[in-house]
């Protein structure tokens, strides 16, 4: 091998990138039940009671909780994905949601926009209830092919 | 319980989209982004640790507090290089790097003899990547990790510079050292 020559070492490179890791297959599911079983703090927020007056008591939901819904709500539009996702409130009450999207190149931006803002406002009628004067935001702030 | 039904191995739904989940709350994305990147820092773990109970209690701790973490996570880096600088951190605190073991020479001899033979050619391939995986936990932790980071995961050197915390600079030259050592140690395998 002379001086500069590193071919070897890079084919070697390439061979220890490809090589299969055993042992993560191994630990792959402890990994993820570990995971699962480490909670995340989230703010609470209340909830709409759906039958007012027939037990004592308020509900809440975490907003990790809404957010999930949100992100899986809008994972399916081919036409854009979602960057962020921010939930605000205040004592506990929602009043925003902000939401960034990167749109598909050539994808109609404001119809896809429209078409997320919809999808909030269905989940957050789902889980929170109807809710008076929060707002949603939803804008498209990169693109993507 | 959500249904954790992202897809495990899509491509076509990339990390940042993933980690914008992850961070409002949808574990199963956490867990596509586990499951996307768990191999190759299960390896560098490998590479960098003395010991397999010590790989696995640092790739799960990598993951766990990515978890914990995550909704800290703006995206100035890669998803990729940010899980990669957790792990190099989970690796110095568990006080268990690999120290640089130096090695008998005959150990990463070539089994042939014939100085024109390809390594990688049939039975001397796999005494190859042995006499390879040897002069890699030669080097200094810090040379290998650079390494590793560079050659084997492709990653940039800005990139392994913000991973293990030193200048770019400082990881070409840690790159550098590197190579040249390997070289020299895997000479009689050209």
């Amino acid at each position: 091998m002379a001086v500069g020559d590193y071919d070897a070492i890079d084919r070697a490179a390439r061979v220890l990138r490809v090589l299969p890791e055993p042992g993560w297959r191994a630990i792959e599911d402890d990994v993820i039940a570990a995971v699962r079983r480490t909670p995340r703090g989230g703010w609470p927020l209340l909830v709409e009671d759906p039958s007012p007056g027939t037990a004592e008591g308020i509900l809440r939901v975490s907003e990790l909780v809404l957010g999930a819904l949100l992100s899986r709500a809008l994972a399916d539009d081919p036409d854009y994905r979602v960057t962020d996702i921010r939930i605000g409130s205040e004592e506990a009450v929602l009043h925003s949601i902000s939401i960034e999207l990167s749109g598909r190149y050539l994808a109609d931006l404001p119809a896809a926009v429209e078409r997320a803002r919809s999808l909030c406002e269905d989940v957050v009628a789902d889980v929170i209830g109807d809710i008076p004067g929060f707002s949603i935001d939803v804008s498209a702030t990169d693109v993507h092919r | 319980m959500l249904d954790n039904s992202w897809p495990d191995t899509s491509d076509d739904i990339d990390d940042r989209t993933l980690a914008a989940a992850a961070r409002a709350g949808d574990q199963g994305a956490f867990e596509s982004l586990v499951r996307r990147h768990g191999p190759a820092l299960y390896r560098y773990a490998r590479r960098m640790t003395g010991d397999s109970d010590a790989v696995n209690d640092i790739v799960q701790e990598t993951f766990v507090a990515a978890w914990r973490q995550i909704g800290n996570f703006r995206a100035e880096s890669s998803v990729r290089t940010w899980l990669f600088a957790i792990c190099a951190r989970k690796v110095v605190d568990s006080h268990r790097v690999k120290k640089a073991i130096p090695i008998d020479d005959r150990l990463i001899e070539p089994a042939s003899s014939d100085r024109g033979s390809d390594p990688f050619a049939a039975a001397s391939n796999s005494a190859f990547l042995e006499a390879m995986e040897l002069a890699l936990g030669e080097l200094p932790p810090r040379q290998r990790a650079v390494w590793l980071l560079r050659e084997v995961e492709q990653l940039t050197f800005p990139q392994i510079a913000a991973i293990l915390n030193l200048s770019p600079d400082g990881a070409r030259g840690h790159h550098h050292r590197a190579r040249t050592t390997l070289q020299q140690r895997l000479v009689q395998w050209r």
